[in-house]
C-alpha cells in the first residue's frame, strides 16, 4: 500500500510543478 | 451573556489587538532587513546564498520541493515508528492509508487528524514530524505571503524574494522565539513536557468496564506537550497532542492556558496585517485589511455566542437545566463564551484545535464556523495563507469597482490586468470546488455513507464540514464522522493538497506579475484602498463569494436542521 500512497503524492506534486509552467504560459512567458 | 462573559471574550480580542503593533513591526523587520553575523553563518551552513534572489517560478518550485520532502519525512517516521526510539508505549506503525493522510495534513498546515494523538503517535513523531512540521508549514505561508507583499511593494523586477531565506527567517525569527516563550507560559500552568511513559494511578472511585469486571487504576497519557502546544496554536496548526486536543485537561488546564492559547490563535495572523501595511509603505492599507477581518469576525462570533446561549429544545423537553445555554460537548470550567470564542477564533484563523466538540453545537452555532472556513479562510486565516486569500479578493474588489466605474483596477500603485484575475479566479474556485465535489463523493459513494455516524442533516453538515476544513486547510473536525479510513484519509488528503499548493501557486504568479509591472502614482480615478467605503466593498466581496458558493450546502445542512429542531 505504501507505493499506492507515495505514487499519488508524486504525482500531485509532479503535476503540479507542470502547473507553474502552464501559470507561466498564461502569463506569457511560456 | 453575563457581564463576566463578556469580559472575557473582549479581554482576550483586545491582548491581541494591543499585540498587532509591534509584533507587525518586528516581522516587517525580519523579513526585510539585511542579514546579521549570525544568520550569514547559519545560510553558509544551509548552503543558502541569501542574495540571490528567485523568479516566481524557482519561488514557487522550491515550494513545491519543500512541500514534497516534508510529505515524505513525515510519512517515514510514521511508517518506521515501531521500529524508532522513543516509543515507551509501544506503538505500531501507523496504517499506510493514515500515514499518508496525517503527512499530507501537517505539511498543508491543516493538522486534520484522523487519529488519536496519544494512542496512536510516538514521541519521536509527535516531536520530529509532528511539531517540525509545525514549524516549518507555517513559515513556508508566511514566506508566500511575504513573496505577494514583495510583488506590490517591487517596481519592475522579476524577482519575488529567496524562499530558503524567508523560510527560515520566519522559523528562526519569530515562530520559535514566540513558542519557546508560549510553551515556558504553558509548562507553569501545568502542560505536561517529558518523555516518560504514561502514569498508572488508582481511581479515586474504582469502576467496572462494560463486561463488568472491576476497573481500579487508569493510564494517564503524558509527552512532550506543552512544545507541539505552543507552535500549534501560534502557527495555527491546530493538531493536538491529545485526541481530545484543547479540551483534554493536561492540553488546556486553567483559564489562563485557555486565555493564552486563544491570544496565540489570533496573534501572529491579525499582526501579518500589520506588517503588510509596514512593507508595502503605507499602514493604512494594513488597518484596512485587518478592519475587513473584523467586520466578517464580529457579527459570526456574536451569532455563535447567542445561539450557544439558548437552550437544545430535544433537552428542554427531558427537563435538563439549561440556563447556562447548550453545555453538550462544552467543558464546565470554561463556558459557553470561552467555548464559542474558540470555535469562532479557530476557524476563522484557519486554526483547527478546539476546546468543545463542535459537532454539539446548535445548528446555527456550527453555522458560523463552518460558513467562516468556506469563505476561504481569509478572515486572519492562517499564518501567511489568510492574508495572502485576502489580498486576492482585494484584488478583486478593485477589479469590480473599476467595471462600476469604467477605469483601469489598481492596487497599492499597480495596474491589476486580465493574468491577475485569472489567478484570483483559481485562488478563490479551487478550494470551493474540493470542498463540493468531495461532500458530493463522501454523502453519495458507500464508502463515504459508511463512515457517517448520524442521519439526515447533521450527518450532511459533519461531511460538509470535513471537506470545508480540509480543502481550506483548517484541520479542525465537526466530529460524528468516522474518517480514518482509506476513502476519507484519501479524498480528504487530496483536498488538502489541492486547497493548499493548489492556492500558493497562482498567488505567487501574481506576485511575479506585479513586481515586473511599474507603480503607478494615484489619480483622480484612483479608488483608495484605505477607507471604510473598500472595507465595505472587500467585505461584500468576500461574503457574497462564500454566500453564492455555499449557500445551498448551508440550507442542506445547518439551516434544515435549525428548521428541524425549532419546529
Amino acid at each position: 500500500m505504501d507505493f499506492v500512497w507515495l505514487a499519488v503524492v508524486t504525482a500531485f506534486f509532479a503535476g503540479s510543478y507542470f502547473l507553474i509552467q502552464l501559470l507561466a504560459s498564461l502569463q506569457g512567458e511560456g | 451573556m453575563t457581564a463576566n462573559g463578556f469580559l472575557q471574550l473582549a479581554l482576550a480580542l483586545g491582548l491581541v489587538l494591543a499585540c498587532v503593533r509591534p509584533l507587525g513591526w518586528y516581522m516587517a523587520r525580519v523579513y526585510s532587513r539585511s542579514p546579521g553575523a549570525v544568520e550569514r553563518r547559519l545560510f553558509r551552513l544551509l548552503g543558502i546564498d541569501p542574495t540571490a534572489e528567485m523568479t516566481w517560478q524557482r519561488y514557487a518550485g522550491a515550494v513545491l520541493a519543500f512541500g514534497f520532502v516534508s510529505v515524505l519525512a513525515v510519512y517515514g517516521v510514521q511508517r518506521l515508528q515501531a521500529v524508532l526510539p522513543l516509543n515507551p508505549e509501544g506503538h505500531p506503525a501507523v496504517s499506510a492509508d493514515s500515514s499518508f493522510n496525517t503527512a499530507v495534513s501537517f505539511a498543508t498546515n491543516t493538522n486534520w487528524q484522523g487519529y488519536g494523538g496519544e494512542s496512536t503517535m510516538s514521541y519521536l513523531t509527535q516531536m520530529t514530524a509532528l511539531a517540525v512540521q509545525n514549524f516549518l508549514s507555517a513559515a513556508a505561508g508566511m514566506a508566500v505571503l511575504v513573496a505577494l507583499i514583495r510583488g506590490f511593494a517591487r517596481r519592475s523586477v522579476d524577482t519575488v524574494g529567496n524562499f530558503w531565506v524567508d523560510l527560515v527567517r520566519g522559523t528562526v525569527y519569530v515562530l520559535l522565539p514566540l513558542s519557546l516563550v508560549l510553551a515556558v507560559a504553558l509548562v507553569s500552568q501545568g502542560v505536561p513536557q517529558t518523555v516518560s511513559a504514561s502514569h498508572e494511578v488508582a481511581l479515586v472511585e474504582p469502576t467496572a468496564d462494560a463486561d463488568g469486571k472491576p476497573v481500579a487504576t487508569q493510564r494517564i497519557a503524558v509527552g512532550p506537550v506543552a512544545s507541539q502546544l505552543a507552535i500549534k496554536q501560534l502557527g495555527t496548526n491546530g493538531g493536538g497532542f491529545f485526541n481530545t486536543n484543547s479540551a483534554h485537561p493536561l492540553e488546556n488546564p486553567t483559564p489562563l492556558s485557555n486565555l493564552l492559547q486563544l491570544v496565540a490563535i489570533l496573534l501572529v495572523p491579525a499582526a501579518l496585517c500589520w506588517t503588510f501595511g509596514e512593507m508595502v509603505g503605507d499602514r493604512r492599507q494594513g488597518w484596512a485589511v485587518l478592519a475587513a477581518m473584523a467586520v466578517i469576525f464580529l457579527p459570526l462570533l456574536g451569532l455563535t455566542v447567542w445561539a450557544e446561549h439558548q437552550p437544545n429544545p430535544a433537552l428542554t423537553a427531558l427537563g435538563v437545566d439549561q440556563a447556562a445555554g447548550n453545555m453538550e460537548g462544552k467543558e464546565t470550567r470554561l463556558g459557553v463564551p470561552n467555548s464559542a470564542l474558540w470555535a469562532v477564533a479557530t476557524t476563522a484563523a484557519s486554526n483547527g484545535s478546539v476546546n468543545s466538540m463542535h459537532d454539539s453545537y446548535t445548528p446555527l452555532g456550527g453555522l458560523a464556523p463552518l460558513w467562516l472556513m468556506q469563505l476561504g479562510e481569509v478572515v486572519f486565516g492562517g499564518v501567511g495563507s489568510g492574508l495572502y486569500g485576502m489580498l486576492v479578493f482585494a484584488l478583486v474588489a478593485v477589479f469590480i469597482a473599476g467595471l462600476m466605474v469604467g477605469r483601469t483596477p489598481e492596487y497599492l500603485g499597480k495596474k491589476i490586468g486580465a493574468f491577475e484575475i485569472k489567478m484570483a479566479s483559481l485562488v478563490v474556485l479551487l478550494p470551493c470546488a474540493m470542498v463540493l465535489i468531495g461532500t458530493a463523493l463522501g454523502v453519495s459513494a458507500e464508502d463515504g455513507k459508511t463512515g457517517v455516524l448520524n442521519a439526515g442533516p447533521h450527518g450532511f453538515s459533519e461531511v460538509l464540514y470535513a471537506y470545508s476544513s480540509a480543502a481550506n486547510n483548517n484541520g479542525s473536525a465537526f466530529a460524528g464522522l468516522g474518517a480514518n479510513t482509506p476513502f476519507y484519509n484519501g479524498t480528504l488528503g487530496l483536498a488538502m493538497l489541492v486547497g493548499r499548493f493548489g492556492v500558493m501557486l497562482p498567488v505567487l504568479a501574481v506576485a511575479g506579475s506585479l513586481a515586473r509591472k511599474k507603480h503607478t502614482p494615484p489619480g483622480p480615478g484612483t479608488l483608495p484602498t484605505h477607507t471604510p467605503l473598500f472595507v465595505f466593498l472587500l467585505v461584500s466581496v468576500v461574503v457574497v463569494v462564500g454566500a453564492l458558493s455555499f449557500l445551498p450546502t448551508l440550507a442542506l445542512g445547518p439551516v434544515a436542521e435549525h428548521l428541524m429542531m425549532r419546529s
